[in-house]
């Protein structure tokens, strides 16, 4: 078991995958007639990389940019993705509901919740056979 | 849980960093780990104990309830 940082994450991975995000959005928003936003929100993606390149001293912008950090570190991001699933497991429930209550069909809701659910479920089955 | 890292490292004129690099850990963690806001896992734990030349439980000390 190993306690270490072992530097492992790569400086760059989460920096650069923002900017690809960005232009993706940028080309997807702007074919579409909407340069401008587009604009937008490609730089958005370029600050948050611009960020997580700069301030890398900050203990969380270095674990929200990928690092993977000791043992700590490696906790704190469990229990960051503990807290963001549990948020966005009663957000997608809450827009479920209130589609339906509006006469919808509850979709894309439904599907999203789904795939969440299975995959919280599944996980806890394999992580709990392997001990 | 408290401990007696911080007692032990500055016995050895060491900083934060100094012991984080040893460890193998963060500056971060020390600091977490001396003011008791982080209990180290059992590897880590036994690391830190054979590093001040200790047994684990003269570093750290179960509060009894």
């Amino acid at each position: 078991m190993s306690t270490k940082n072992d530097g492992k994450g790569g400086r760059w991975l989460v920096p650069v995958t923002s900017v690809v995000g960005g232009l993706a959005m940028f080309l997807a928003v702007g074919l579409n007639g909407d340069w401008v936003l587009g604009s937008l929100l490609l730089g958005i993606m370029v600050v948050y990389a611009a960020v997580l390149l700069l301030f890398r001293r900050s203990e969380s912008v270095a674990l929200l940019g990928g690092d993977e950090g000791d043992e700590r570190q490696r906790t704190l991001r469990l229990r960051a993705s503990d807290f963001g699933f549990s948020v966005l497991a009663v957000f997608c429930v809450g827009g479920f509901v209130v589609d339906l209550a509006r006469g919808g069909d509850g979709m894309p809701w439904a599907v999203i919740c789904g795939v969440g659910g299975a995959s919280f479920a599944g996980a806890l089955i394999v992580l709990s056979r392997r001990g | 849980m408290r401990n007696d890292v911080r007692e032990l490292r500055l016995t050895r004129g060491l900083s934060q960093g100094d012991l984080g690099k040893v460890l193998g850990v963060s500056r971060q963690t020390v600091n977490a780990i001396e003011t008791g806001r982080y209990s180290p896992s059992l590897p880590l734990a036994i690391t830190l104990a054979r590093f001040f030349e200790r047994a684990v439980e003269e570093v750290f000390h179960v509060d009894q309830e």
